[in-house]
This record gives structure tokens, C-alpha cells and sequence, in this order.
């Protein structure tokens, strides 16, 4: 913590809402079931060793990762280089598409969309998505093979 | 359902890795064609849509919500392989950014989710769908979903078994708490958004999908 103190409470953030809920609720479920069949309260140590081990790996993760440039990092392999750069750029164009879509599908209803309105409204932007990927992934071929790829 | 870093060790993390390998060279020699012009495009688009369907969040009673994942649709639209590549990719990208699921424990998630699950879909899709379409496209998604959940949890009792200091939760508890919400709302939801999804795209006859 001492090195990546730059940026700590951002990444203890992260680390909070992604690791901490599962590895709690597991945790306690576990603990209460294991007492519910031995009458006797289990030894905390390795529910909590557990919990820290999952955070720390998590926030070594995103610590070094808001420190280090991914594209620099796999700059020595220009294949990674590429489908990083392609997919990154893809799910950017793809996720202003299914973004418009749900904004659509929530202007469209006067109530807020229950289970079934999102699944259907997913399974039409889902053909959405394939044509513009497939669109996308042809333009870029072309023009990979036009630069001598 | 993503392992999260942590929870399981090297004994199972690393193995894992030594069976994807092979796997993910012999799925992007076999399905993306060998130049980097035809391949990575494909990879990265299809990646993409993956990605962008699991950030579609479904409201469910309760208050809280879960996430399609939309692999078992990939596997049946091009091949169990194609859709392996892509999920281990989203797995990445999941772990690096968001802390959803490890990166030590890419192989095993990927295994469970992106390998498992898609294929035993897959097979129920071509073994049912010759009878009925929709009805197998849904059986397809909700079997898929099943299996990965299963994956996961019998390789979380596998870590119990091996050392119960390293992951004291015991098999029970993984298995009630990961097969009963897969089971009644993350099963039926995916099969629902696979029959619709499926649907659609046969109507709409979209060029460049497989039939």
C-alpha cells in the first residue's frame, strides 16, 4: 500500500465493490453453515485469510494497471498490440449502440422496463451488434491488407 | 459465477492454463484463418459483441440484478471454439478492468464458462434443434448456463477438498449459493435472450452468420 499510495483510496474502492461483496457473503454463509452442523463456531482465520488474499491480488491488479500503459506494456508483441487496439475499439463502437438502445427502449415504456422488456429489447439489439461488428471487422481487414498485413 | 482471484491455487490455476493453451492456439488456427489481416479483425469484433452483451443488466425480483452472457449464442451462430477465444478474451479484459473474475484464474474460468458450458449447449442444440428450434435454443442456453455454474462449483469444492485452510467454504454452501440462482433466474433468463436473439437473427437472415 506504502508504494501504490498514489491513488489509494480509488483503488480500495474498486477493490470494495468488486471482491468484497462475494467474498464476504460466501464467507458468512459459510461460517453459519459450518456452526449450523457443528454446534461450535469455526475458526476465522482462514475466511479472513482468504478475503485478504483476494484483495490484494485485486488491488496489486488495478494498482499496477492505473500505473502501466497496456498498450507500452504489450508493445514487444504487435500481434496482442493489434487485437487490443481492435477489440478496445470495437466495444467502444458497440457499447454507444447498445447504450442508444437501452435509452430507446426506456423512452419507449412508462413504466421501467421489467425482466422480459430488457431480454427482448437484448435479443433485437443482439442482431444490431452483429452487423455492425461484422461490418467493422471487414473495413478493418481491408484495411490491414491495404497497409501490407 | 467468475472466480475471483485468491480463491483457488496454483495446483488447479496453472493446469488449468496448460489445457487452454493448446486450446486457444488450436481455436484461432482452425477458426480465424492465418493471416493477422483476416484473423485479429474477427477475434476483436466478436470479442466485442460478447463484451458489450455481458454489460446488458437484467433487473430481477428483489432489487438486484444479473448479466446476460451471451457465449452459448456465439457457439451456436459460429462454433464452440470461436466462442472459447472470445469469452477467454472477455474474461481478460473483465479481470483487468472491471475486477470481475482473476487473471491467475483465467484458465479455469475460461474452461468453465467460455469451453464447458458453450459446448454442452451446442450439443443440445444440434441434438434437439432437429425437432424443435426454439425450444432447443432455449434448452441450449439454460443447459450451457448450468454446466458452467457446475464447473465452477465443482472446481471450488475441488480447492475445498485439496486444502480446506486455503478455501474453507465448503462444498455445500458454493453449491447452493451458485446453482440456485443459476438454476431459477440466470438459466432461464439466458435461454430466454438466446431463443429471442436466435430467433431474430434467422428471420432477418444476416449475411456472415452461419446457418
Amino acid at each position: 500500500m506504502l508504494v501504490f499510495r498514489h491513488g489509494l483510496i480509488g483503488t480500495l474502492r474498486r477493490v470494495l465493490f468488486s471482491v468484497v461483496p462475494v467474498t464476504a457473503a460466501l464467507s458468512v454463509a459459510s461460517w453459519a453453515w459450518l456452526r449450523f452442523l457443528s454446534g461450535q463456531a469455526p475458526e476465522p482465520a482462514p475466511f479472513l485469510a482468504l478475503g485478504l488474499r483476494a484483495c490484494l491480488i485485486a488491488f496489486s491488479t488495478f494498482a499496477v494497471l492505473a500505473r502501466v500503459n497496456l498498450f507500452h506494456a504489450v508493445a514487444p508483441w504487435p500481434t496482442l498490440t493489434r487485437l487490443l487496439v481492435v477489440t478496445l475499439a470495437q466495444i467502444h463502437a458497440l457499447r454507444l449502440l447498445a447504450t442508444e438502445s437501452r435509452l430507446g427502449l426506456r423512452s419507449r415504456l412508462l413504466r421501467k422496463p421489467g425482466v422480459l422488456d430488457v431480454v427482448r429489447g437484448a435479443g433485437g439489439i443482439t442482431g444490431a451488434l452483429f452487423t455492425l461488428s461484422a461490418r467493422n471487422a471487414q473495413d478493418v481487414s481491408d484495411a490491414m491488407r491495404s497497409r501490407g498485413f | 459465477m467468475h472466480i475471483p482471484d485468491g480463491f483457488v491455487s496454483p495446483q488447479i490455476t496453472i493446469p488449468a492454463y496448460a489445457v487452454c493453451a493448446p486450446l486457444w492456439a488450436w481455436a484461432v488456427r482452425r477458426h480465424f484463418g492465418h493471416s493477422s489481416a483476416e484473423s485479429l479483425p474477427v477475434v476483436g469484433s466478436l470479442t466485442a459483441v460478447a463484451f458489450v452483451i455481458q454489460t446488458i443488466m437484467i433487473p430481477v425480483p428483489g432489487g438486484t440484478s444479473t448479466h446476460l452472457v451471451g457465449v452459448t449464442l456465439l457457439a451456436l451462430l459460429y462454433h464452440p471454439l470461436v466462442a472459447f477465444v472470445c469469452e477467454s478474451l472477455v474474461l481478460l479484459i473483465q479481470a483487468l478492468f472491471f475486477g470481475a473474475g482473476g487473471v491467475t484464474v483465467l484458465g479455469v474460468n475460461a474452461l468453465a464458462m467460455g469451453l464447458l458450458g458453450p459446448l454442452a449447449g451446442w450439443l443440445v442444440f444440434r441434438t434437439v434443434g432437429r425437432l424443435f428450434e426454439k425450444g432447443a435454443a432455449f434448452l441450449a442456453a439454460y443447459v450451457a448456463m448450468q454446466i458452467s455454474t457446475l464447473t465452477v462449483v465443482l472446481v471450488l469444492g475441488i480447492q475445498h477438498w485439496l486444502s480446506e485452510k486455503y478455501f474453507p467454504m465448503p462444498l455445500a454452501v458454493t453449491f447452493t449459493a451458485m446453482m440456485l440462482p443459476s438454476l431459477t433466474v440466470a438459466g432461464v433468463i439466458e435461454g430466454l435472450y438466446t431463443l429471442f436473439a436466435l430467433s431474430l437473427l434467422r428471420k432477418a437472415n444476416l449475411r456472415g452468420l452461419a446457418d
